[in-house]
């Protein structure tokens, strides 16, 4: 049996990390218990894990947050390994084919070498074959990728596919055969790529359109509900506050009128669209957060007066909202929307 | 082993069974037996690791019936020592789904909680009745305190699912008898308030209008429901059958290289002089739908609606080649349902080799029999000589008998709405089945 677990631990505080010279910094990822559970069943019952959830609920970012944990630093064969090697991404756009997931032969790039080579005198020592050998235009996409890189099932490769539901409706039904096994045939050079463990997928959904039932039959699902106030104080702690102390005072104010602006607008969904969500609220804090310690100066630059002025808003009364273009992207919630006080 | 198994003896397999028969009534297929093994496999490494065993491999794949067993046996042995918050979560991981409603799968769990404490409470009971009596473990009870404490508020905020299940939300007392283990879903069975109308689809909406009519119903007696949910096909199957009607058509921007006509071109010329381009191929569906939208189908329009929505509209067909009716079109149809924008039969024929739907009760809804209705028809059938035509009856085939319905039937391709009849509906389409020849 395998080891491989998430327990959620390892991104309580951000991370950079560092190679080629290139820094990279990661966020905090606070998941909570019902997520990781779903997440280690995925991973025990070798099944993908179909997240939905209001968007900006942080479904994007389960599975960096899983790669870092179960790879970053662990030794394998002596070395130390980096996650970004274990971690794939699959963007999907609408005109997304299963295909362009598994790898791109470029038939265009052949076709100009051939003429090239035409075109060329050649002294007749290279086969012009083996030049144009098609196996030389196969490039690995990102799920073709991890089917490769997952070797053993103590080793497998952590792949995110994100917003299926972009596709055409035909569109999981095609990857069904390589959700099933971890194999797959390129057609144009008859090669099948088979591996031992099968990766773990992570696929998300924004439910825009209906999923095809086959490919529904495969996974596992999760729906990421609006995270609890406790849980939002602990990711503005991590993320904004990490190593020093955090500012109470803006820390509770703000969460305050979240919560309200929240629970008011999901009354109103149908109208609004879209809730205010997890995405948001950081947004909008790094946004008070800055101009909070710039008001903290002695001296305000004066064309920053206009944006600290804003702040005074926050706790006088719920009506005003500031920064409201971070919060509202709807336009008539951005005109119209008043918080009301929810005292709960 | 040569006790019988009972269904009652599989308490996480009723579960299952429940929520794939409301995946199935919501027309989903999304569970099957595999989901079950699944939910099996889960459970038991999850024991396996809390008791900290060694680690052995789960028997071969789940996916035998042996295999099943022995795992059920073995969760079925072990005290379940996680909250039911944890179980619950486990159990929603696998088996639900997005489209579920969360409070069924709630009441469904509920239900499980409390067939599986009275199923471990008989085990015991046997257990002593077998062996000196002994003190009474505290499994029993530990499978009892959570259903116990939250059985109360949890099932009671449940609303009763839309007039469909014969049975009441499970019992909230402590004590459950066996006798209440609540009943398999069978076929609807409700009978509420008919009325020609339309009811607001969706669950929120029926529930609200089911509670309004059961109470009406009670006043009058037996009646019927109708609800959107429950036809005798299943959408989903249509929608699957038109799509299979889909065409690649190659009209549209030339956005695309044409690799084909590249080829040849150097392999005529020598070289490449211009690259040559093709248009995307897009997904057409061709098909006209005729609609019969008169009095005696105003029961059907829910049914019309989402048939519509569901199969035609969503596969991008634009709604103009939707056109209604009453009765029977003689010289034209209409492009909407309020008959008021009009469009020559004539028209309608005029592109070659067309599939045309057309949907109606052809008069059986009323039981009758009328000869200007049936002539009316026949010399509509003839002006689209040609096409492939299929005529969809919402009435069931048995009561065409004695009506225009089976006069009309014999001259056109007439199926009713049942799964089978349709599968055989789109064969028309695709040719298959000569439009001409009829149906046995």
């Amino acid at each position: 049996m395998s080891n491989l677990h998430f327990v959620g631990d390892a991104l309580h505080h951000p991370q950079v990390i560092e190679r080629d010279g290139l820094q990279e910094q990661i966020p905090p990822y606070l998941a909570t218990p019902d997520l990781v559970q779903a997440v280690n069943l995925a991973i025990l019952l070798k099944r993908p894990l179909l997240l939905m959830g209001e968007p900006g609920c942080g479904k994007s970012r389960l599975a960096q947050a899983v790669a870092y944990e179960l790879y970053h630093g662990k030794e394998r064969n002596g070395e130390e390994q980096d996650y970004r090697d274990w971690y794939f991404r699959w963007n999907i756009k609408s005109q997304s084919k299963a295909r362009d997931g598994l790898y791109e032969y470029d038939a265009i790039r052949r076709l100009g070498d051939a003429q090239i080579l035409s075109s060329l005198s050649n002294s007749g020592s290279d086969d012009p074959n083996s030049l144009l050998a098609k196996d030389k235009y196969i490039y690995d996409r990102p799920l073709g990728q991890a089917i490769k890189k997952s070797s053993d099932e103590d080793w497998r490769a952590v792949i995110l596919i994100d917003e299926i539901d972009k596709a055409d409706i035909d569109f999981p039904n095609d990857l069904l055969n390589e959700l099933d096994q971890s194999e797959y045939t390129i057609t144009e050079t008859g090669e099948t790529i088979r591996s031992q463990a099968r990766p773990i997928i992570f696929i998300t959904s924004n439910a825009e359109k209906d999923l095809p039932d086959a490919f529904l039959r495969r996974c596992l699902y999760h729906y990421i509900d609006p995270l609890p106030e406790v849980v939002l104080k602990n990711i503005i702690h991590s993320r904004f506050y990490a190593g020093s102390s955090p500012d109470v005072d803006l820390v509770d104010k703000a969460l305050k009128l979240f919560l309200s602006i929240r629970k008011e607008l999901k009354q109103k969904k149908i109208e609004v669209g879209k809730n205010v969500s997890t995405g948001e609220l950081l947004d909008w804090f790094e946004a008070l957060k800055y101009y909070r310690e710039i008001q903290a100066q002695e001296a305000v630059p004066e064309h920053l007066a206009a944006m600290v002025d804003e702040l005074e808003k926050l706790g006088t009364n719920l009506h005003d909202i500031p920064f409201r273009q971070i919060l509202f992207k709807n336009w008539n919630t951005l005109i119209n929307f008043k918080a009301r006080d929810h005292a709960d | 082993m040569q006790t019988k198994y009972a269904l009652h003896d599989f308490p996480l397999y009723q579960l299952y069974l429940k929520m794939s028969r409301y995946d199935r009534q919501l027309g989903h297929q999304t569970l099957d037996i595999r989901t079950y093994f699944l939910l099996l496999e889960a459970i038991y490494v999850r024991i396996k690791k809390v008791s900290s065993e060694e680690d052995s491999d789960l028997p071969g794949s789940v996916a035998t019936f042996q295999n099943a067993l022995a795992l059920t046996k073995i969760i079925q042995a072990e005290e379940l020592i996680w909250t039911k918050e944890e179980l619950r979560h486990i159990c929603k991981v696998i088996l639900f789904r997005p489209f579920h409603q969360e409070q069924r799968f709630n009441q469904y769990f509920e239900e499980y909680l409390v067939i599986e404490a009275e199923r471990r409470r008989k085990r015991l009971a046997e257990k002593e009745a077998a062996s000196n009596p002994q003190i009474q473990e505290p499994t029993a009870q530990a499978m009892d305190s959570p259903p116990k404490t939250s059985d109360g508020p949890d099932t009671e905020s449940l609303s009763p699912p839309p007039a469909t299940e014969s049975s009441s939300p499970p019992p909230t007392t402590s004590a459950p008898e066996p006798e209440q283990i609540p009943e398999e879903e069978g076929e609807p069975v409700e009978t509420v308030a008919l009325r020609f109308e339309q009811i607001s689809s969706g669950p929120q909406g029926t529930k609200i209008q089911t509670k309004l009519k059961e109470r009406e119903a009670q006043a009058l007696g037996k009646t019927f429901l109708l609800s959107g949910k429950y036809y005798p096909f299943r959408i989903r199957q249509l929608q699957q059958y038109i799509r299979t009607l889909r065409q690649l058509e190659y009209r549209g921007k030339q956005s695309l290289i044409d690799l084909e006509a590249a080829i040849e071109q150097i392999g005529k010329q020598g070289y490449l002089h211009s690259i040559p381009y093709r248009a995307k191929p897009r997904i057409k569906l061709r098909l006209t739908t005729l609609v019969d939208y008169e009095g005696s189908m105003i029961a059907f329009h829910p049914m019309i609606e989402d048939i519509l929505k569901v199969a035609i509209y969503s596969e991008g067909e634009e709604r103009t080649s939707v056109y209604y009716f009453r009765n029977c079109p003689i010289n034209y149809v209409y492009r909407d349902r309020a008959l008021s924008s009009r469009y020559p039969v004539e028209r309608l024929g005029q592109e070659g080799h067309q599939a045309i739907l057309v949907i109606s009760d052809a008069g059986a809804a009323r039981g009758n029999y009328t000869e200007k209705r049936v002539q009316a028809t026949k010399q509509f059938l003839s002006r689209l000589k040609g096409h492939y035509i299929a005529w969809l009856n919402p009435i069931p085939r048995e009561r065409w008998r004695f009506t225009s319905a089976q006069d009309i039937s014999g001259y056109v391709n007439m199926f009713d709405a049942s799964t089978k009849e349709l599968s055989n509906l789109v064969k028309i389409f695709k040719g298959k089945i000569h439009p001409d020849r009829l149906l046995q």
